[in-house]
């Protein structure tokens, strides 16, 4: 699924103080198969932006356009929420409400009035994509880890079998390695589109943005500021995000640091943490050897 | 001082921290780290008496949180910060959110007024004192929560994943107010995911299942296997794990990618 906003601006109803979190002109086209990063200060329009392109809210002028048609308003001139797109928004554990992790979980799709035979293959799938197995089906979601809650979490945004993921902070409130392993199992999923599942993520973990986009779009005032890949973004652009209130991702400053006292810029293909450590290791290697 | 004796607590049947003994003496800045689930919120809400323990007893300044009659001072002694300051907002101005606490610990009202603007001064909000604390971004609620804490002169004060929901920005402002406060003889008690901010602490705690299984300074906790406690390993320390084996000896103290680098250079 291809998205693009034309000239795209929201302004929230209400909002006559503040423009906090309202969107200025965007414009900007996200192509089948990308994994884009979205960082921005608090109040940047992040949030707004993902809701805007899920369909949730209408843009006050612009369009949406899905496969380059525009998303029309309902009668009632309210947005059209698009199915294909799956959104996890912050906390997503909030939004289980049903007894047992199984009834959760098919919930969307027995209201699409999909077959429940389809309905279990996919719950049975799902949870084993993210990391848990069949036991938990029968567990009261109350009775879950917060991990293990927002792993469920975003299962039942898979169920919707969505070729679009969107997720706002999916890591937020969590151990590094619990948010690590969440990373891991949306990225696999990822994989498993074979270049046709998007996923749009929102984060304040540079290190996280570092590791896995293709691209990044930065969110300042309401308006795209850059839309990059990470490479050249924060190699860059690097002082502009810290007017912004940005921070770089860790392999960024160790190139920066070396090249600060050795004077030698070390090329690398991604920043990585693994690309990175093991270019610096061979630079340094040849360093000694040198000596 | 702070101090656990023998402490255990438990949901139901669920014990969360077992036989925890601590002293966390004054002017520390403690910083505690673990998994989710390892017991650490407890910790924190064990120190000002919020909960209590089931087996054992946890003093403040030698007084037993036990006692409802201690309570009151208890609470003024140890502030806690928590992850959303929101969910502890009441009031419908920043400056009254920190008159709110005065008021009810029976601060004379003549005096009330000074004590508010220096705390917000403090940690520089006192330009927004008649917004609504709701209007303001993340950090700067954070901050206006540390100021209504501060103007009860803790002692203690205990930040529990205050960072957590921040921007880096808004992040790195309040470790540096907690570094302020520290040096102004605060102790300060941080639990925190971020492993760069548990370098600024004078000393590390590693929680785990309910037990405490790492406790020294930064330097020794970072380089003693920390993988095996589900910490997250910093790059810094890849980076010197990896230089190591290729035989180049990046010492023990060493902590930061800048210290690194500098070593480096030094010795190239």
């Amino acid at each position: 699924m291809d998205i693009k906003l034309e000239r795209a601006s929201y302004i929230y109803p209400n909002s006559s103080i503040n423009s906090y979190e309202s969107l200025r002109n965007i414009n900007i086209s996200i192509e089948a198969g990308k994994w884009i990063s979205v960082i921005g200060h608090t109040g940047s329009g992040k949030s707004t932006l993902m809701k805007l392109l899920k369909g949730l809210i209408a843009p006050t002028t612009g369009h949406l356009l899905i496969n380059g048609r525009v998303n029309e308003l309902s009668k009632k001139g309210k947005a059209q929420i698009i199915s294909d797109i799956g959104l996890v928004f912050q906390y997503p554990e909030h939004q289980l409400f049903e007894t047992t992790v199984l009834k959760d979980l098919v919930f969307g799709p027995k209201n699409q009035g999909i077959e429940m035979k389809e309905v279990n293959q996919r719950a049975k799938e799902m949870i084993k994509l993210v990391g848990l197995s069949e036991e938990y089906f029968q567990k009261a979601p109350l009775q879950l880890s917060g991990g293990e809650k927002r792993r469920v979490a975003i299962a039942t945004v898979l169920m919707m079998n969505p070729e679009v993921l969107i997720l706002d902070e999916p890591t937020a409130g969590l151990d590094p390695l619990g948010s690590k392993l969440i990373l891991q199992l949306i990225h696999d999923w990822y994989k498993a589109g074979g270049g046709h599942r998007t996923v749009i993520f929102v984060t304040h973990e540079m290190n996280e943005v570092a590791e896995y986009s293709d691209e990044v779009l930065v969110m300042n005032n309401g308006e795209i500021a850059f839309l990059d890949s990470p490479l050249s973004l924060f190699l860059n652009h690097d002082y502009e995000l810290k007017e912004f209130g940005l921070d770089t991702p860790d392999t960024v400053k160790l190139l920066q640091l070396i090249e600060q006292r050795f004077g030698d810029y070390i090329k690398v293909e991604s920043l990585q943490e693994e690309v990175v450590l093991r270019e610096v290791i061979a630079y340094f290697k040849k360093q000694g050897a040198e000596v | 001082m702070l101090s656990f004796d023998n402490v255990s607590f438990a949901y139901g049947q669920h014990l969360v921290l077992k036989n925890i003994s601590l002293q966390i003496n004054k002017g520390e800045f403690l910083a505690i780290v673990g998994p989710n689930g390892s017991g650490k919120s407890n910790l924190s809400k064990l120190a000002n008496g919020l909960i209590q323990p089931h087996l054992g007893k946890v003093l403040v300044d030698g007084v037993i949180t036990q006692m409802p009659k201690s309570l009151r001072e208890i609470r003024r002694l140890v502030g806690l910060i928590f992850q959303n300051p929101e969910d502890q907002f009441i009031t419908t101005t920043v400056f009254d959110e920190v008159i709110f606490g005065l008021e009810n610990i029976g601060v004379d009202p003549d005096k009330m007024k000074s004590i508010a603007e220096d705390a917000l001064k403090k940690v520089e909000m006192l330009s927004y004192k008649g917004l609504e604390p709701h209007k303001l971004s993340g950090g700067q609620k954070q901050r206006v929560a540390i100021a209504a804490i501060l103007a009860m002169k803790p002692k203690y004060i205990v930040f529990d994943e205050s960072t957590a929901m921040l921007d880096p920005e808004g992040r790195q402002n309040i470790i540096t107010l907690m570094q302020q406060l520290h040096t102004e003889g605060i102790t300060i008690i941080h639990i925190t995911h971020h492993m760069e901010e548990v370098l600024v602490a004078t000393r590390v705690l590693v929680l785990k299942d309910g037990l405490i299984v790492a406790d020294g300074t930064p330097a020794s906790i970072f380089n003693n296997n920390i993988e095996s406690n589900e910490l997250e390993v910093p790059l810094a320390l890849k980076l010197k794990q990896r230089l190591r084996s290729t035989g180049i000896k990046v010492p023990e103290q060493v902590m930061t990618l800048e210290g690194v680098v500098d070593y480096l250079w030094t010795s190239s």
